[in-house]
């Protein structure tokens, strides 16, 4: 039974990035060449295919590239989508009762 | 997913194994997004051995949070918090744009896709989706980070209960 509710909820999910990679393929249609530069082309061609640890700074980057977005973020959803604290709301009410 | 307390994501009281089990998850998860943006570190064969792990791993992560799921997309057309709309479109887009990375990258696959099928893989690469494959990359970093943002409060509060729990056996 539970296996069954968890392959219903696979199937499920495969539909939605079925719908997603039809998406996903109308836009690559619409893409015109040149879709990368030739610079850029060199570049992805000659990646290793083994691993390089004196790139592991590289990583490092990248993690605090995320870390960046991810407090970035935090401040504007906190400052954006936060309901304001009651509390606050009643003192900023009581300073408008005073000034009338 | 999105709440704000750690009990009430997915169940009124979920076991400790399923809380231990969805944040190391969503731990790797977050290391693997940051190695697959470093191709030149992981090498190309650990990239994409790893990208097809990281497309189970968001299989994981979406049925464990999938009360979450089912509850958002019921209320959606009911009255709800720019917060609640804000996070499940946020949601949605971030696995729009991860099953594009993965699609892409299954389509441009020189190492691992080749060896499961047991085809030759194609000499010249297709500049289309190896684009497209990196301008969503990026957008999935993004996005990541963000999707990290909006449920920093239940990241915190589960980080803080398992290393409690963990510091209270150890001593």
């Amino acid at each position: 039974m539970k296996l069954a509710r968890v392959l219903a909820r696979l199937a499920l999910l495969s539909l939605a990035a079925a719908v997603f990679i039809v998406l996903t393929q109308g836009y690559a249609g619409s893409l015109r060449p040149p879709f990368m530069s030739p610079y850029r082309q060199a570049a992805r061609r000659n990646r290793p295919a083994e691993p390089q640890g004196t790139r592991f700074p590289s990583f490092i980057g990248e993690v605090m590239a995320l870390a960046l977005i991810a407090a970035a973020g935090r401040i504007v959803f906190r400052l954006r989508l936060s309901p304001p604290v009651r509390g606050e709301e009643d003192v900023i009410l009581l300073d408008l009762h005073r000034e009338q | 997913m999105a709440t704000h307390s750690v009990v009430a994501r997915d169940s009124a009281k979920p076991a400790p194994w399923r809380l231990k089990i969805t944040f190391w998850l969503d731990v790797t998860l977050l290391v693997t997004v940051s190695a697959l943006e470093t191709v030149p570190f992981t090498g190309l064969v650990i990239h994409e051995w790893l990208g097809l792990a990281a497309a189970a791993m968001v299989f994981a992560h979406l049925l464990l949070s999938w009360t979450w799921i089912a509850s958002h997309s019921r209320r959606w057309f009911t009255a709800q918090s720019i917060r609640s709309r804000v996070n499940y479109l946020l949601n949605l887009t971030l696995f729009a744009g991860i099953t594009a990375v993965i699609f892409s990258g299954i389509l441009i696959s020189q190492k691992a896709i080749p060896m499961l099928t047991g085809t030759k893989a194609v000499p010249d690469m297709d500049w289309r989706w190896d684009s497209i494959h990196d301008r969503f990359s990026n957008f999935v970093l993004i996005l990541a980070g963000l999707h990290l943002a909006i449920n920093w409060d239940w990241a915190l509060a589960a980080g803080q209960k398992i290393f409690r729990r963990f510091l209270e056996d150890a001593l």
